[in-house]
């Protein structure tokens, strides 16, 4: 199964996308794939949004292959850093011409959403490593970095809905980071 | 924006938590400190493990659509701004080439245009100015 994919057969397979072989894009697209639609639907939290997005990050992947550098870090960091940003830029500029009242009412139902988020997130076993090191997080941390990443938020927004300044927004991102690369054994 | 501490949007900016301007006040930041690039892509990696815990199983019609529409395109056909025929499969993969910034900025890398720094005379503004927020984003993305 493409799936089990390592990361070394992942970044020769990219190589060979740049080279316009199709098999190796869609090993490519099998291992990425399902974090790449669970990113784009937690950010967008509308799936007919997430596919369309999810479309557009492996039409960039196969155009851009070329580009990757794998001293740089890993094909599913590539991809899923494309993804997300992708993601959040559509939220944003879908946001920027939503009204203020409708932009408050999504900041109150941030918090409520973290919990679900989380649940529908981290719902299997493979993912226990991931939860479990989020546990490991104070709230404020955990609260900081799953509000940013799967629902999107911008600093700004973490500052108004945690009621927090903004640095400390910024310094709670940081430490929950480091705490998580840290149980997650990720290495530069 | 943290002016006090430019150092300290590392993981903002990973998680995408940085509006404009201040993501691309970042990125000109990253340029100057290497200790932050790193942070940055330890960072990356760090949230590419919440993304791959958040997978779902996508519909077969999804990857039907995508490959239909990559037939339609030569891969690695995204031009690069000035230098459409400088392309290359894997000269530029050489070990320990990536991370010297000439190296990066010579003509024909495949580098984003919005990540290089200023003065990088094969740039075609036009083309830079339509593609650059995207390839920002890739060249960050593999930073």
């Amino acid at each position: 199964m493409t799936r089990a994919r390592t990361e070394e057969d992942l970044a020769d397979a990219l190589g060979r996308v740049a080279g316009g072989d199709e098999a190796a894009f869609v090993s490519v697209y099998e291992a990425v794939s399902p974090a790449v639609l669970g990113v784009t639907s937690a950010v967008l939290r509308d799936r007919a949004q997430a596919e369309e997005v999810t479309q557009e990050v492996f039409v960039e992947v196969w155009r851009t292959a070329g580009r990757y550098r794998r001293e740089r870090g890993g094909v599913r960091t590539w991809v899923l850093t494309m993804a997300h940003r992708r993601a959040v830029d559509r939220v944003r500029s879908a946001q920027a011409s939503a009204d203020r009242e409708r932009r408050a009412a999504r900041l109150e139902a941030a918090l409520p959403e973290f919990d679900e988020v989380t649940e529908a997130a981290l719902e299997h076993e493979e993912r226990a490593r991931v939860r479990r090191c989020l546990e490991g997080l104070t709230a404020l941390q955990r609260q900081s970095v799953v509000l940013a990443y799967y629902g999107g938020r911008t600093c700004r927004e973490l500052s108004e809905t945690l009621s927090v300044p903004l640095g400390t927004v910024k310094t709670r991102l940081r430490d929950g980071l480091l705490r998580l690369r840290d149980c997650l054994g990720v290495s530069g | 924006m943290d002016t006090e501490n430019p150092h300290g949007a590392t993981a903002a900016y990973a998680l995408d938590a940085l509006p404009e301007p201040e993501r691309a006040a970042f990125e000109a930041h990253l340029e100057t400190c290497p200790d932050c690039a790193r942070e940055v892509r330890e960072f990356a990696a760090t949230a590419a493990l919440l993304g791959a815990a958040a997978s779902v199983e996508p519909p077969p019609a999804l990857r039907e659509a995508v490959l239909r529409r990559i037939r339609e395109l030569p891969a690695g056909a995204e031009p690069e701004a000035g230098t459409p025929s400088t392309r290359q499969t894997g000269a530029e993969r050489a070990p320990g080439t990536e991370r010297e910034p000439g190296a990066e900025r010579s003509p024909g890398t495949e580098r984003a245009p919005g990540v290089d720094r200023a003065p990088s005379s094969e740039r075609q503004p036009g083309a830079e100015r339509q593609l650059g927020t995207e390839r920002a984003h890739i060249g960050r993305a593999n930073r």
